[in-house]
């Protein structure tokens, strides 16, 4: 649940959790020759993200289309209405199942069937949507929101809520769905060259303020030949203290290459672009407030950081 | 048989930039030459219809952006299935501009890198093929129609502005449409578009337009109004929409 600051409530923690928010999985489906086929759903390990895969193997993003559908349910719908609620007690609130994604360069949303009104009786919705063949690539986001259907009549005690329909009342929970490869997970390629270190890491962008954050500009190779490569991949990936150390001196190198540039200045007051190096640091140094002032608190919070979880 | 479509990085794309010496050379795969001849073809039609001079200092605007960005998006749609999904790679714009049209690109911006594969946003046939897509309007006609009196800031205005997620891609076709119709009903203020969408910005921070009483539709018309201009017979059945105005006067002023 993400909520930002608004001028009229909406769903918060509190409310949230009186709601009674019962989420239904995500089922995916494709047609091949007019037989519907199910999709399956990896868990990309932090039970956020997930992958879809065909256990037959025929479906690809570029030339099928895929269906989504996912009932939810809303225990106590009564919450969400009068003055201490987020819409009028005479309003009906809609459920939405926003898709968004920055990689296919498209975003959409598509409405689950029946509103929701003030009633003290569960409310189950359903929802069901089709992506054409060749729309999506890389990942999307879904995200299921409440939206205000109708604005109804406001009372005195409610001239602070939403009114205007369409408004986003809060969103209840929100996945990634991988179609292409394994997402936008960290640029790291592995390689066999003998007799060469364990890892090495490379800059190659041209403007850290445009250039995507991707193998493309910016690369940590792991050493497969090396005899600590072992070592380094063994048991569990997020638990592996040589790969966290990797990363974190990967990392620190960088940040220090992009502080040598003449860019560092807009990466800072966050005047990349989405999606490119610029952007990604400026998340690292500001939301994950790593410490820029000197390489010694650099290489602390960014190990401080890897070891709450990276 | 479908196309196999293909990719360069930008790393590669320097590297055959580096090499051009005043002008690119074309070296794609035998399979594009088809999609090659198609574009030329209509290229021609082109020049003869807009009565360019080829002459190395003649730098051509917006008419030869979308009379080009009309066909070429047809030519890749129709005749080469292209699909949203392959324009959203910058590895396909950067082969098609680096290895199968380069000299098209330099015809319209000279050996700018910026414009073959240097910056995203800005690599030519990457920006007219959206232009094109995210006005559509049915057809080639009705779009050319809606497109016509536009310039090249409009194209800058509508396709560098994607948004954190991605574009809403019917609403900014209901928005094109309607740039068009008040332009066409009223005498409009400098940069309006880019106005609009700057207010736009505002309020898909709290609304999505797709989930509104009157749909995309009216929540453009909406735009419009708050900037002056309205249409009566349209307005008063919409009554709903004075609300509107409250919540978002304070955040939108001082950067409109």
């Amino acid at each position: 649940m993400s909520v930002s600051i608004s001028l009229f409530p909406v769903v918060d923690e509190v409310i949230f959790q009186r709601l009674g928010f019962e989420a239904g999985p995500y089922m995916f489906y494709y047609t091949y020759e007019r037989e519907e086929r199910p999709l399956e759903v990896e868990d990309l390990g932090d039970g956020s993200s997930l992958k879809l895969v065909d256990p037959k193997g025929d479906w690809n993003p570029e030339d099928y289309g895929f269906f989504v559908r996912r009932e939810v349910v809303i225990r106590h719908p009564h919450v969400l209405f009068g003055p201490k609620g987020v819409a009028p007690m005479g309003s009906s609130v809609g459920l939405s199942m926003l898709w968004l994604s920055r990689s296919s360069a498209v975003r959409g949303a598509a409405p689950f069937k029946i509103p929701i009104k003030n009633d003290t009786a569960a409310a189950v919705r359903n929802v069901e949507y089709e992506f054409p063949p060749g729309m999506l690539r890389g990942e999307f986001i879904l995200t299921t929101s409440l939206f205000l259907l109708e604005g109804g009549v406001r009372s005195r005690e409610e001239m602070h809520l939403a009114q205007y329909p369409g408004t986003i009342l809060g969103d209840l929970d929100r996945f990634k769905i991988v179609i292409d490869g394994r997402g936008s997970m960290f640029p790291i390629l592995e390689i066999r060259e003998p007799s060469q270190p364990l890892w090495r890491v490379e800059c190659n962008w041209s403007d850290p303020l445009v250039d995507a954050f991707d193998t493309d500009s910016v690369v940590i190779y792991l050493n497969a030949s090396h005899p600590g490569y072992k070592e380094l991949v063994q048991g569990d990936l997020k638990e592996s203290y040589l790969l966290k150390e990797v990363t974190a001196s990967a990392l620190h190198v960088i940040i220090q290459q992009a502080q040598n540039s003449e860019y560092w200045g807009d990466i800072k007051d966050g005047k990349a672009e989405h999606g490119s190096i610029g952007e990604a640091l400026h998340y690292f140094i500001t939301t994950l407030d790593w410490n820029t002032e000197s390489p010694e608190q650099l290489a602390r919070s960014i190990r401080s950081y890897l070891d709450r979880g990276m | 048989m479908p196309m196999k479509w293909r990719t360069i990085t930008k790393k590669e794309a320097e590297d055959i930039f580096e090499k051009w010496d005043e002008r690119p050379t074309v070296d794609c795969d035998p399979e594009f030459m088809r999609l090659r001849t198609d574009l030329l073809n209509e290229l021609n039609k082109i020049r003869d219809k807009l009565a360019i001079v080829p002459e190395p200092d003649n730098r051509l605007g917006y008419e030869f952006d979308l009379q080009f960005g009309l066909v070429f998006y047809q030519v890749l749609v129709d005749r080469f299935s292209f699909t949203q999904r392959l324009a959203s790679d910058d590895g396909v714009w950067r082969y098609l501009s680096m290895r199968v049209l380069p000299d098209i690109v330099n015809l319209r911006y000279g050996l700018r890198p910026q414009r073959f594969y240097g910056t995203p946003r800005r690599i030519w046939l990457k920006a007219i093929w959206w232009y094109i897509h995210l006005s559509w309007q049915g057809n080639i006609d009705d779009t050319y129609r809606i497109l016509e009196k536009n310039t090249t800031d409009d194209i800058v205005q509508i396709v560098e502005r994607p948004g954190p997620h991605g574009y809403r891609v019917e609403l900014l076709r209901a928005l094109m449409r309607e740039y068009h119709y008040v332009r066409s009903t009223h005498t409009v203020e400098h940069r309006l578009l880019r106005k609009v969408m700057v207010l736009n910005t505002t309020r898909l921070s709290v609304i999505e337009p797709s989930l509104c009483a009157d749909g995309e539709v009216g929540y453009v018309k909406e735009l419009f109004k708050y900037f002056g201009y309205s249409d009566e017979q349209v307005t008063t059945g919409h009554r709903s929409f004075f609300g509107l105005r409250w919540p978002f006067t304070r955040v939108s002023s001082g950067r409109v």
